[in-house]
């Protein structure tokens, strides 16, 4: 099992797939990351960093049934499992004892 | 529903991941309104992410794959590249290289090389394409892009040599494979080259399951 930090991608990437619940594949995925971090993505590397989160045992997948406007192609639906959620608590623990005592990181982004 | 971009999706199927569900997103995503431009930055980073996933994944089997490649292309080019050059031209244009180096008349030649350099290149795709095992498209992107690595270096070598020492000698069957780089012909092997290798090793390949 990996006891690993996750790298700021993957911590998005799962977070993504948390946040669509039952409907995490490719297109939801790369859509939640877009919107909220206002990032650019490929699917590609969205794929290559679930794999990667899939052979660590961090997420499952499976394929859905296949719709026309896809061309009849199965969507791959993925899920957090129980030690991806403990590498995602993990990583933020690590990220919030970083971030503990810095004045210059007060007071919201802009 | 829109019609997908013909020749990226090709350049997909054969030569990306083999990852069904990540071709059915581009298709539903472009039908959705993503632009032409979106869907060839996708592809582009599908292929060139695939390729590095499955060097990672088959280090050994790609590193076999890419060196028989370029031991077929060496092999040519020492064992019979002047002796293929120098006839074609003679054939062609009743060329000899006694006279050109006296008269100075060295474009046939410069024709025949090249057009040796380029059907080498292809050759040695054909024979990664079929050392490779399923999936042999990532493979042959790996090693079009070790092509572009070793004219592009050549290429600098050179320039940089010529410019401490002026003329640089290059031993002919390096010549064959660096020469396609070089100004007089433009450059253009950097991008004739992988194109070439992928044009002749994907058709060398089995075809894809679905297009």
């Amino acid at each position: 099992m990996s006891e690993r930090l996750l790298t700021d991608f993957e911590l998005m990437v799962l977070l993504a797939v948390l946040r669509n619940r039952d409907d995490a594949y490719g297109v939801s995925i790369a859509r939640e990351i877009e919107a909220t971090a206002g990032r650019s993505v490929t699917h590609a590397a969205v794929y290559l960093a679930l794999d990667r989160l899939v052979e660590q045992g961090l997420a499952t997948a499976r394929l859905g049934d296949p719709t026309p406007e896809r061309g009849g192609r199965a969507k791959k639906l993925f899920s957090v499992t129980a030690a991806g959620l403990r590498a995602i608590r993990r990583t933020r623990a690590a990220f919030v004892a970083l971030w503990k005592g810095l004045p210059e990181l007060k007071g919201s982004p802009s | 529903m829109r019609t997908l971009p013909r020749f990226a999706t090709a350049l997909l199927v054969r030569f990306g991941p083999q990852e069904e569900p990540l071709l059915g997103d581009l298709v539903e995503e472009y039908a959705a309104g993503r632009s032409r431009a979106w869907y060839w930055r996708q592809v582009l980073a599908a292929v060139a992410l695939g390729a590095m996933r499955n060097v990672g994944a088959h280090p050994a089997r790609t590193v076999i794959a890419i060196a028989a490649g370029w031991t077929t292309a060496m092999l040519v080019f020492v064992l019979a590249g002047d002796r293929i050059a120098d006839g074609l031209a003679r054939w062609l244009w009743a060329w000899d290289r006694a006279t050109a180096y006296q008269t100075g008349e060295w474009w046939p030649f410069w024709i025949t090389s090249s057009a040796l350099s380029y059907g080498v290149f292809a050759l040695s795709a054909v024979v990664v394409a079929r050392v490779a095992r399923r999936p042999a498209g990532p493979v042959l992107v790996a090693y079009a892009g070790s092509m572009v690595l070793v004219l592009a270096a050549s290429a600098v070598a050179i320039d940089v040599l010529t410019r401490m020492w002026g003329r640089v000698p290059v031993p002919h069957p390096l010549f064959y494979v660096v020469s396609v780089a070089l100004p007089f012909y433009w450059r253009a092997g950097l991008v004739l080259a992988p194109a070439i290798v992928l044009a002749a090793g994907g058709a060398a390949m089995p075809r894809p399951v679905r297009p």
